[in-house]
């Protein structure tokens, strides 16, 4: 029998191994000297993660209790591995593109990225995973005091293992942050450890098999009990076993960790599916000759969980029983450390994290701050998992009831398979549906079987235990309504999974999810219809050019993106198409997105397409911060260019203006050309018939002179006209405004265009009323209203022609109407009659140049007043607006 | 891009054997069909049920290695 102290230095060697090589992967991983390190049967060694203690000494117990039940445990997993296809495929495609960390990063980003959730399902992977700690714990210092020959503490030998294994697992599980959690020192450490295991027991059963016994026949011959390989397993607990082995590999946050967050490759999972069940196969194949040598070889009383050990120390092979310890010590730090990598990620991400984001929302965290507290949340939350596991192991004191705390652990998990199965396959699962299931189905895990697991040492009482509280006997805990099954864990888990599955469906069928959970459970359901392929084993680990093709068209252009993709596509020698997604392209990519997104920013969207990669919590902060500094200065741009904007409105208003008046002078200097031309042109024709007729009778001569002179009349006033539109129109008149008589200035008006009136025979009808004194200049006010009615007598003609004059005062506003009855103006030519040069029909009369109510209104805009054309009447009515004079007003 | 339509034949086959092998497996181990051979009868010394459980699951672990290897290999016939 090997001493203590062989033990205790070949324990402190292999720890120092494992330490060695968890070293050397670290540091090849960080040179980016993957090799074998990344190769799929690391992975699949890996995953051995699942056999522990409790299986690997366990199983010889079970066996030697109840024959071939102990497969179970070990086919479940073969059948979840021979069906990676459905479903560990598309989780390892789902938390790879969705950058999942652990199990209860899972739900919680499928349920809408549910913090609530998140909170859950970490505190109930605590409470199922801490008494398989615990566990681990009690078998190492099991084991550890078989062979001590002075007198050790059990709880001594578990606390300095409990701490030698925390100090491994921070060492190597929070060397870094990592962005994808990826930890290859473990990993490869693991590996190592399954092949001690497999050694070990492969060794033992060899051992067994052909040294002591004398080949497979003669071990079988020694069988104590033929009923031990009867029918009598194959029953509902053999069912249930084998639905919760097989769940466990998924559920289990440590499976989790290893066989979905670690993968690096997709491709691997197709070996595992083989390989591993292969790995588990050669585990159980020596486990029931190993039972059967132990239950005829060894004294009645002999414990069947240590067969492992006392088997070869039995048969004085002490060599053999150290390898076989080493076996179960791997599989015991094994499952621990990689436990508490696990759940110490669950609790630092969801649990501690957002508690210190939140308290911290309202100091600026600088990445650095980020960093370091991830660090240290998570190294806390691995002491705080193991003194958990430890303290667990110590209050229930090495208690017989933590032989069958494997399965209720199992079963503990599988409260999250119906929520898991939900988020890779029914859109219509909501994050409300899902709380309630897991909550409803841990609860009736904890009343069915946990607590009861203790025998009434915890919470319920022996008597609760056996006729249900306040003696209700419908809600026995291992008989729920009634219901009769022999065995509490079948029972247990019938209830708890008829509970979760009904509350998931129709607490899902109730609610209604948000807008981001149904985005999540769109990329969840449809992952392989997404950006992949149809699901062939086309596993690239590289992004689709279309992709970066869209991502690239739609933050940079489309004519920049096409640009730079066909760019590519040219230096790859492709004369047309999307280039190859080379890693070329890629950086390229990334470093033009950068210009428009920032660096961060574009390495995760760019990263997020190429399938590796995760978005750490720091990441996210630098994302967060170059995204404000961002913001600001496109603020400060985009403000820049409001201003420019306004100003080229303004200038293109301005430009627009100038062009107006430019075409304006034009038509104008045409229109004055042309009026100037045709007086001039009978001046000049009458003055040459004057010239050149001699025999020209003197009566004639003096019509056609006084004709020349009518006509360079006409042609002065008009030159006088456009002088004074020039001069209105630049505000250079000189017009004063002064108290004025209104009828005063009308009657002058009247009196000038009598005689027109009188010649056109039109009735004037005007009343003159009390006076007013308006503010205006005389002669220019005159000026206006015999213009306008000259101008109705002209037009008006109506029959009989009659022009109405009215005065009327509204406040400070003195209104003169002039109208008469004829024709009036049509609609369309009432805003027309005020351009210049425009006379209404074809009639022209001598003397208007079609100046007349251009000037007028300008004179009248200039004195304050305006002239408009009232719209309604029968005829054309005018109005003469102008302001009353202020101290006369005040006077009245 | 690829529709259904367009995966070849051989390589659907291979889709559906890898859907259908665990339904498969999942028969044989549960009852009734594992506890066919449990009865008291040895073959080489070895009781049936022994032989019968491990022999599937060995033929099981041949057919996924078989079915692996077709699946990450889509080109091969």
């Amino acid at each position: 029998m090997p001493s203590w102290n062989t033990i205790v230095i070949t324990c402190l060697l292999y720890v120092t191994l494992l330490f060695c090589i968890a070293f050397w992967a670290e540091q090849r991983a960080k040179r980016g000297q993957f090799g074998w390190i990344r190769s799929p049967w690391v992975y699949t060694l890996s995953l051995s993660v699942y056999c522990t203690t409790w299986t690997y000494y366990g199983a010889v117990g079970s066996a030697a209790r109840s024959g071939m039940e102990f497969v179970t445990i070990y086919l479940g997993p073969t059948l979840t591995f021979l069906g990676w296809w459905l479903i560990l495929r598309k989780l390892v495609r789902i938390s790879r593109e969705q950058r999942i960390t652990s199990v209860a990063d899972l739900l919680s980003s499928r349920y809408g990225k549910s913090t609530s959730i998140g909170v859950v399902v970490t505190l109930i992977a605590v409470l199922a995973s801490t008494p398989y700690i615990a566990l681990q714990l009690q078998s190492l210092s099991l084991s550890f005091t078989l062979f001590s020959d002075v007198g050790t503490r059990p709880a001594q030998t578990a606390f300095w293992i409990a701490s030698g294994l925390a100090a491994f697992t921070i060492l190597f599980g929070t060397r870094h942050v990592d962005a994808n959690e990826q930890h290859y020192g473990v990993v490869t450490a693991i590996a190592v450890e399954a092949v001690v295991k497999l050694v070990a027991l492969t060794s033992v059963g060899l051992f067994v098999v052909f040294g002591i016994a004398d080949g497979p026949a003669d071990i079988f011959a020694r069988l104590p009990d033929p009923e031990l390989l009867s029918a009598d397993v194959f029953g509902p607990r053999w069912v249930t076993l084998l639905f919760l082995s097989a769940t466990a590999v998924i559920c289990l946050p440590r499976m989790f960790q290893v066989a979905v967050v670690e993968n690096v490759d997709e491709r691997h999972l197709a070996t595992a599916s083989w390989a591993f069940p292969f790995y588990v196969f050669l585990m159980s194949l020596f486990v029931m000759p190993i039972a059967i040598m132990g239950m005829t070889g060894l004294p009645a009383d002999a414990n069947p969980d240590i067969y492992v050990l006392t088997v070869p120390l039995g048969a004085g092979n002490g060599g053999l029983a150290l390898l076989a310890f080493l076996g179960g010590f791997s599989a015991a730090t094994s499952m621990v450390i990689v436990a508490a990598i696990a759940l110490s990620t669950m609790v630092s991400n969801h649990i501690i994290m957002p508690l210190w984001l939140r308290s911290t929302r309202h100091t600026t965290a600088t990445s650095g701050d980020v960093r370091g507290m991830l660090l240290l949340s998570r190294r806390a939350s691995i002491v705080g998992v193991l003194a958990l596991g430890y303290i667990y192991f110590r209050v229930t004191g090495g208690s017989t009831s933590l032989a069958s705390i494997g399965l209720i652990s199992f079963l503990g998990a599988a409260q999250l398979f119906p929520s898991i199965i939900g988020a890779l396959y029914w859109r219509g699962a909501t994050r409300t549906g899902a709380i309630t299931a897991v909550i409803l189905g841990f609860g009736v895990w904890a009343y069915a079987l946990f607590i009861p697991s203790f025998d009434g040492a915890f919470l319920l009482s022996p008597e609760v235990i056996a006729n249900g509280p306040w003696d209700v006997e419908l809600l026995r805990p291992q008989g729920l309504f009634g219901s009769e099954f022999e065995d509490p864990l079948v029972h247990a888990t019938l209830w708890s999974m008829a509970v979760n599955v009904s509350a998931l469906v129709v607490v899902s069928l109730l609610s209604r999810p948000g807008a981001l959970e149904q985005l999540q459970a769109k990329l969840f359901v449809d992952v392989f219809t997404g950006t992949a392929d149809r699901p062939g084993m086309a596993l690239r680990r590289t992004a689709k050019s279309e992709d970066l093709f869209e991502l690239a068209q739609r933050i940079l252009g489309r004519e920049t993106a096409w640009r730079m993709f066909t760019q590519t596509a040219r230096a790859q020698g492709k004369a047309s198409g999307l280039p190859d997604p080379s890693s070329d392209l890629t950086q390229r990519l990334e470093r033009a997105l950068a210009g428009a997104i920032g660096a961060a920013s574009a390495h995760a969207m760019v990263s997020q397409i190429g399938g590796h990669g995760t978005v750490s919590v720091s990441e996210l902060m630098r994302m967060a911060d170059e995204t404000a500094q961002i913001i600001e200065y496109s603020n400060r741009i985009e403000e820049k260019s409001r201003e420019l904007e306004e100003t080229a409105s303004q200038l293109r208003h301005a430009n627009a203006q100038l062009h107006e008046i430019a075409e304006q002078k034009d038509a104008f200097l045409s229109q004055v050309s042309h009026e100037l031309r045709t007086p001039m042109t009978s001046v000049r024709s009458f003055a040459e018939i004057l010239r050149d007729g001699d025999d020209l009778e003197p009566d004639q001569a003096r019509r056609f002179v006084s004709i020349i002179h009518e006509e360079s009349q006409r042609l002065t006033r008009l030159l006088d006209e456009i002088l004074d539109v020039s001069v209105l129109e630049n505000g250079q008149a000189q017009i004063v405004q002064v108290p004025v008589s209104l009828n005063a200035t009308i009657d002058q008006a009247l009196a000038a265009t009598e005689p027109l009136m009188r010649r056109a025979g039109v009735q004037l009808i005007h009343a003159p009323g009390q006076d007013i004194t308006v503010s205006a200049d005389r002669d220019r006010l005159a000026q206006v209203l015999i213009n306008v009615l000259s101008n109705a007598v002209k037009y008006g003609q109506g029959s009989p022609p009659a022009i109405i004059v009215q005065v009327k005062k509204t406040g400070q506003r003195v209104t003169i109407t002039i109208a008469d009855n004829g024709p009036g103006i049509a609609p369309e030519d009432q805003e027309k009659v005020f351009e210049k040069f425009t006379r209404l029909g074809h009639q022209t009369l001598a003397g208007s140049a079609g100046l007349g109510l251009p000037i007028s209104r300008e004179i009248m805009r200039n004195l304050d007043g305006d002239l408009t054309l009232a719209p309604n009447g029968p005829g054309a009515s005018f109005q003469i607006s102008l302001n009353a004079h202020e101290d006369v007003a005040a006077a009245q | 891009m690829s529709q259904p339509e367009d995966i070849p034949r051989a390589r659907k086959r291979r889709y559906d054997g890898a859907v259908i092998l665990p339904i498969f497996a999942a028969m044989l181990i549960l009852p009734p069909f594992v506890g066919l051979f449990a009865v008291p009868v040895t073959v080489f010394g070895i009781p049936l049920i022994v032989l019968w459980l491990f022999g599937q699951w060995l033929v099981l672990i041949a057919i996924a290695r078989r079915l692996a290897h077709l699946l990450s290999h889509p080109d091969d016939e």
